[in-house]
């Protein structure tokens, strides 16, 4: 069985990846644009199962089934391949556009381009593009809100590290339920926009920011007013910040037939109005806990 | 590597086959002609220690490895990492990079946990558990930021991680014989956890060639030793 070896980079031929019609299931789709590689979801699986063990009773099983029931399939799907090359693309981050982008969520309102650019039908990766959405903002700031909310609870002498657990969970939880409510209400609404289910996880992210933000100046002052203030202030950078990043991603275009859809298209706004306002409740709802007046 | 996917499946026999195998008993011999004796050197007694039995003896002898090096312990490694951990600003040394050792790792967690001991807080769970879901969440961090051609095991993020909890169990030991508290404290704390995190980091991204990441692969680090220092502070 011969397999590519992957130090040759000349030997390997630059391929297209084939990518599935976006109506049917964006949730997987493949993104080739980053590092200038070409980026082979198979050599993706093949690191993680490098074990030649684990590929001898992977075909073991295969050759099993097929004996069983007559049919062939593959152990190690290829959508599970492709979604771990789409969830790369998120985090191909480097320093510079960390800081550009922390500091557009907390002062957005210089900025006057919102556009994502795109190259070959593909959107750019992080690096290059700073209004591209990506998972490692928000994954550090889910982290560091569930440590500084501890280290509040510390100077109240509340801290247990059962807390960190709790905080922990209550943040997956939280983000679950958020994620399920919206992708459930596009799908009843019946909305089909470009903004995908990994992007609307990204961009859902983007509010512990905030909460850390607020948290952090409760630390440091020990006053509600800093508090409620800093609570106000967050909120509306939030809003903003996402209101001017999905209103491009959610509404529609506005070359197409705009009468005919009229319906449809106050139904957009209500949505993106709702992801964008829901934003500062949960920083509230998250932070209230913390506060002793 | 013996791993390597095309290796694995091409490897070829080597050694006779089973036709030169059975030529070496044609001729009446009923040992292998490696192993002919001579009748005579094989009886007589003053050929007891010829040369040709003692140098076989010296040939065991040598080609056995010495024992630390079976073991996997190497001493200079250990030296080594001890103090690129320590001066966190210098450059590493190229040749530990690669070296995954997991004794000292788990010396430094120990280390930790007792002396939450003498802090009156016996917290082994809470220290296992942090260490394993941080090292797992490290691994799959650091393997969707490299590039693909620099893939990390799960071994060497635990080891890394490990031996840069260094700073932390020394601090630990030093809030019993001081006591950290308040505006003063936070200070140390952040200190001591800015030097493990620079000197993880520093190891991450110079065996992964993290090119403009090292801050970005320093800050995961930082909430990991900072939920260490959470532990010994309150």
């Amino acid at each position: 069985m011969r397999r590519p070896n992957h130090h040759s980079d000349q030997e390997r031929p630059v391929e297209p990846n084939v990518r599935p019609n976006s109506s049917q299931n964006a949730f997987f789709t493949p993104q080739t644009a980053f590092y200038g590689q070409p980026n082979d979801p198979a050599l993706e699986m093949e690191r993680l199962t490098s074990n030649p063990f684990l590929r001898v009773g992977m075909k073991a099983v295969e050759d099993g089934m097929k004996d069983i029931t007559g049919k062939t399939f593959n152990a190690l799907p290829d959508e599970m391949k492709k979604s771990v090359s789409s969830i790369r693309y998120y985090f191909a981050v480097d320093q510079a556009y960390v800081r550009k982008k922390l500091i557009l969520i907390l002062f957005p309102f210089r900025s006057r381009k919102w556009s994502l650019d795109y190259s070959a039908d593909e959107p750019v990766p992080p690096r290059v593009d700073t209004n591209a959405p990506d998972y490692y903002i928000p994954l550090m700031s889910a982290m560091t809100y569930v440590l500084i909310a501890s280290i509040v609870l510390g100077t109240q002498k509340r801290f247990t590290p059962e807390q960190l657990g709790t905080h922990a969970s209550s943040v997956l939880i939280w983000n679950m339920i958020e994620i399920g409510l919206l992708s459930l209400i596009f799908y009843i609404c019946n909305i089909h926009s470009k903004l995908r289910l990994l992007d609307l996880i990204a961009y859902c992210g983007y509010k512990y920011v905030g909460m850390i933000v607020v948290l952090s100046s409760y630390l440091i002052t020990h006053s509600l007013l800093a508090y409620y203030c800093s609570l106000l202030y967050t909120g509306i950078s939030i809003s903003f910040f996402l209101i001017n990043c999905l209103r491009l991603q959610i509404l529609p275009d506005t070359s197409g037939s705009q009468a005919y859809n009229v319906n449809r298209n106050r139904r957009r706004v209500y949505l993106l109005l709702l992801v964008t306002f829901s934003q500062p409740v949960f920083i509230w709802c998250l932070t209230r806990h913390l506060i002793v007046t | 590597m013996s791993w390597n996917s095309g290796d694995f499946y091409n490897q070829q026999y080597i050694g006779l086959t089973s036709y030169e195998l059975q030529e070496q008993y044609a001729n009446g011999n009923f040992m292998p002609s490696s192993f002919q004796f001579n009748s005579q050197q094989f009886y007589s007694p003053n050929e007891y220690l010829s040369p040709t039995v003692s140098s076989t003896l010296d040939e065991i002898e040598n080609t056995e490895p010495p024992l630390l090096e079976e073991l996997g312990i190497n001493f200079e490694h250990i030296y080594k990492k001890t103090k690129s951990i320590l001066n966190p600003f210098a450059t590493p040394d190229s040749s530990i990079l690669d070296d995954v050792d997991l004794a000292g790792p788990l010396v430094f967690c120990l280390a930790f946990a007792f002396s939450l001991l003498l802090l009156g807080k016996i917290h082994f769970g809470y220290v296992y558990g942090i260490v394993t879901l941080g090292t797992v969440g490290m691994y799959a961090l650091l393997n969707l930021m490299a590039s693909s051609d620099k893939p990390c095991s799960g071994i060497y993020t635990t080891s890394v991680l490990g031996y840069c909890l260094l700073p932390m169990v020394i601090l630990s030991f030093a809030s019993f014989v001081f006591r950290f508290n308040g505006f003063f404290g936070m200070t140390i704390a952040i200190i001591f956890i800015l030097w493990s995190s620079i000197s993880a980091s520093k190891l991450f991204a110079a065996s992964l060639a993290m090119i403009g990441q090292q801050l970005l692969v320093a800050y995961p680090c930082a909430l990991f030793y900072g939920v260490f220092a959470l532990l010994t502070m309150f």
